[in-house]
This record gives C-alpha cells, structure tokens and sequence, in this order.
C-alpha cells in the first residue's frame, strides 16, 4: 500500500469520526433528543436501575447506612436479571425456534 | 397495648410536600436523609428522561396515558410540558416540519427537536418511572412517623419508625439491659 492510500484512509476516518462527532457537539440538551439513541439505548438499563434502587431503598431499609451497599446491589440484581433475561431470549429466539418444524 | 397505628397517624401534609416535589415529604417531616436519598433516586430517573428525550418525552396531550404516570413527579413533570408546548410545538426553538396530511389534520407540523424511536421511547419511559416511584415515596411519607431518621426521632417509635441511627439504637438497648 502506497503512502499516499494510507494518508488516505486516515483522512477518510478522520472525517467519519468528525461526521458522527457533529451530531454530539451540536446537540441541545433536555431540548432536543440524545443523538444515535439506537446505537447506546441499552446503556440507560444502568441509570435507570441505579435510579429504582435508590428510590425504592431509600424508603424501605431501616438502618440508612446500610443504603448505599444495598442500593449497588438491587442495582446489580436488575442489570444481571436484565442480561440473563436477554441471554434466555437469545438462545430461545436464535437457537431453538429455528430449529422446530415449520408446521 | 396500643398498635403502631394509633401511634403513628397518617401525614397528609407530607404526602402533598412529596408530591410538590420528589422527597420533600420526608424532609418537612425531618427524614432529612431519607428524604434527600429518595429525592436523588426520582431525579435520577425524571433527568436522564428528559436528558435522552429531551423536553419532547412529556407531553400531556399526545402521550396522554404516559403523562398520568408521569404527573406524579409532581410540578417538575407539568412544568417540563409546558417547556414542550412553549418551546417545541410554539416552533421557537426549532422549525416546524410539515408532515403529510391526514383527516383530521390537513396540515400537520412538527418540530425539528421532536423525539423519535428510542430516544422518545426511552425518555418518556424513564420519566414515567420516575413518577412511578415518587408515588411509593409519597406513600411512605404519608405513614412514615415524623422525624424518625436518627436521634430525635428515637423516642418515637411507631409505624415504619424503623430507621433510627444504630448508635442511638445500641445505646437505647445498652440502657433498656442496665
């Protein structure tokens, strides 16, 4: 590969990452949608189970010393569920059913 | 011998500062920390929502049904709605978009900010958590005794007065074995 293609290329995904770069620095938070929600949306399962951990233990353990221990782990409960969830699904929808007879 | 719920009477006015804004009903009551705790869990989620949505997750006329889950975040979530309305659907912060027509609307029009798929999904879901859990706040702080959260509120023993300091805790049943 000559270096003229190698300086190339890098040219060519130095603009592709300016071009997904754009939609970020353009962004107006709480105006405007978090941009390629597509591609990270499975990354909200960590605020959001952070977030109904903290709630639901802040008004239901009796010592409040214990509640950052035991808000980590009914977090880590939710995300582990979640994924053993996803990986049942997984071999179900992926594995077993295109195996079975059509009719 | 009295049960706990005669000694412990219900707190509307806890109940209605909770619902004011998430966890107050606990600090009016002096559950200062429990309060502050439970008020960071609600935000968390009402803040991502409209953080991944944007103003566009609450909106009480098209998401109707969401937006009754919703309102229970209190004024915050009323308050995002109306940015919705003033900002979004008013076109002030973005250019509307014609959309094809329809029946009833022959003329349609959005805003360029309006959210879609995920993000709109996922941020009107989180919001709608957010006030699905500041309504077991609001609850407890209906029946939780006042001032229950650490040393003053170790003599006041009663319905889900269970989270006093477990300094004061020891020291009470240190004394109770003397």
């Amino acid at each position: 590969m000559s270096l003229f293609a190698i300086i190339s290329d890098a040219a060519a995904s130095a603009s592709d990452a300016a071009a997904s770069l754009s939609p970020i620095l353009a962004w107006k938070p709480f105006l405007q949608p978090a941009p390629n929600a597509q591609h990270w949306w499975w990354l909200l399962l960590i605020p959001m189970s952070i977030g109904v951990s903290l709630a639901y233990k802040a008004i239901r353990v009796e010592n409040l010393n214990q509640l950052p221990r035991e808000t980590l782990r009914m977090a880590a409960q939710i995300v582990f569920g979640m994924i053993g969830l996803a990986l049942a699904l997984y071999v179900l929808v992926i594995l077993i059913l295109p195996h079975l007879p059509a009719e | 011998m009295p049960t706990a719920k005669e000694t412990t009477p219900l707190q509307p006015v806890a109940a209605i500062a909770g619902w004011v804004f998430p966890g107050l009903g606990h600090i009016v009551n002096g559950n200062i920390r429990r309060g502050i705790a439970a008020m960071a869990g609600v935000l968390l989620l009402f803040v991502t929502g409209v953080l991944v949505g944007g103003v566009d997750a609450i909106d009480r006329k098209e998401d109707g049904l969401w937006f009754i889950g919703q309102a229970a975040c209190g004024p915050i979530a009323f308050a995002v709605d109306s940015a919705n309305t003033a900002f979004l659907k008013s076109g002030s912060a973005a250019p509307m978009i014609p959309l094809p027509p329809s029946v009833l609307n022959p003329q349609p029009q959005a805003s360029a900010f309006k959210g879609l798929a995920h993000a709109n999904e996922f941020g009107t879901f989180l919001a709608f958590l957010a006030g699905l859990m500041n309504a077991c706040v609001i609850l407890d702080a209906l029946v939780r005794a006042p001032r229950s959260d650490g040393a003053a509120g170790s003599a006041m023993r009663g319905r889900r007065a269970d989270d006093a300091s477990p300094t004061v805790s020891a020291n009470t049943s240190a004394g109770g074995a003397a």
